[in-house]
């Protein structure tokens, strides 16, 4: 009787252990998750301030360094939407801002349009502009209103999903034509921005 | 219309009155900028300060054989001698301040007038005086004067009407010289 005992008692640990090893635990299923810093049809607006500097006027008889127009202030605001996830389009608009030496102003307002290719590594954001548009010229009672090309580029750490803030530098070709080819300028002033940008 | 033709002449609107905006500034006849900015020079700092009211070009001895000066007026009266060298101060009447100048000539060869207010109150008329190259001699007149102009052949004052029923803002000339 005690044989029979302990031989059933073996017989339902074993019979317990290999039920317990049949039954098949559900799985999670498999995914890759791959993580994208801009998505198409990510949009951002973006605030800039800081400096513009005069570099030097190319006329038709070379390059003239003196522009006698100072370090002048530069502001920059604009908005872009991404087409792809690393190609936008958008537009902005610049005020910048030259005293010059017989102090008097020199204003310009550049209205662009701005494809921007963004290069990504983790957090920080490299994006690299060609920008083009009109760009309104005042200076004393002269008012000019001609093309303008800037090429850029920028520094920007992705602080959260909606706000990131950085660097940019442009480079501004402003060319002028006259009657009189003697006064024709093309102006190439060195901009150095920083500031925000809130994506949506 | 439905909203797909209100957003094309949308479309149309704007780009009429941006495209009317460039032609209007591309049209426009322009100052050179960027060349005018390159041909400034430095401005000097000022030698005579605070409001110049006045700046006048006449020779101040009656000989019109003689180099003119130029004077200015800041409440007083300042010379350069030939149009050169620094400014020297004129001394003006006790208990005046210069408002304005004249010359009665406007080809260099004309006298030095002066428009003398009260030193107090700047608006309150005391004479017209013509200087002589060392002192003003006050012309003969009584007329209470608003403002001195001078002319080709001569000098010119403004007086208030005296009339309670005239307005202000009619002046009488009286012909000086």
């Amino acid at each position: 009787m005690k044989r029979t005992f302990f031989f059933t008692f073996f017989l339902i640990i074993v019979l317990s252990v290999l039920t317990a090893e049949d039954t098949e635990q559900p799985k999670q299923p498999e995914s890759v998750a791959t993580y994208e810093a801009i998505h198409k049809g990510d949009q951002y607006i973006n605030l800039m301030v800081g400096a513009s500097f005069p570099l030097f006027n190319i006329a038709p008889d070379g390059i003239h360094t003196t522009t006698n127009m100072k370090i002048g202030g530069n502001f920059v605001m604009g908005y872009s939407r991404f087409l792809t996830s690393r190609l936008a389009l958008g537009g902005g608009i610049d005020l910048d801002f030259n005293s010059t030496l017989g102090e008097n102003i020199y204003f310009c307002i550049p209205f662009l349009f701005k494809p921007t290719y963004v290069f990504v590594i983790k957090n920080i954001h490299i994006p690299v502009t060609m920008s083009v548009g009109g760009v309104l010229h005042t200076y004393n009672s002269s008012v000019y209103f001609g093309p303008v090309v800037q090429p850029s580029f920028g520094v920007f750490y992705q602080y959260s999903p909606e706000w990131s803030f950085g660097i940019n530098t442009a480079w501004s070709l402003l060319p002028q034509w006259y009657a009189d080819s003697a006064d024709d300028r093309a102006g190439n002033i060195l901009s150095v921005t920083a500031g925000i940008r809130y994506h949506f | 219309m439905n909203k797909h033709t209100n957003r094309h002449s949308a479309y149309i609107i704007w780009g009429t009155i941006i495209g009317s905006a460039f032609l209007l500034l591309t049209a426009c006849e322009h100052e050179p900028i960027f060349a005018s900015i390159e041909n400034e020079v430095k401005l000097a700092d000022p030698t005579i300060l605070n409001y110049i009211p006045s700046l006048i070009v006449c020779d101040e001895d009656d000989d019109p054989s003689t180099t003119a000066n130029i004077y200015v007026s800041n409440g007083n009266v300042y010379k350069r001698t030939a149009g050169t060298g620094n400014w020297e101060s004129i001394t003006i009447p006790t208990g005046t301040r210069c408002s304005a100048l004249a010359t009665d000539a406007l080809n260099g060869t004309g006298s030095l007038y002066g428009f003398f207010v009260d030193e107090t109150k700047w608006t309150e008329f005391d004479s017209i005086k013509k200087w002589n190259g060392s002192s003003w001699t006050k012309l003969d007149t009584d007329a209470v004067s608003t403002r001195l102009q001078g002319i080709r052949q001569g000098i010119i004052m403004f007086t208030l009407p005296t009339g309670p029923d005239q307005p202000l803002s009619i002046q009488q000339q009286s012909v000086l010289i």
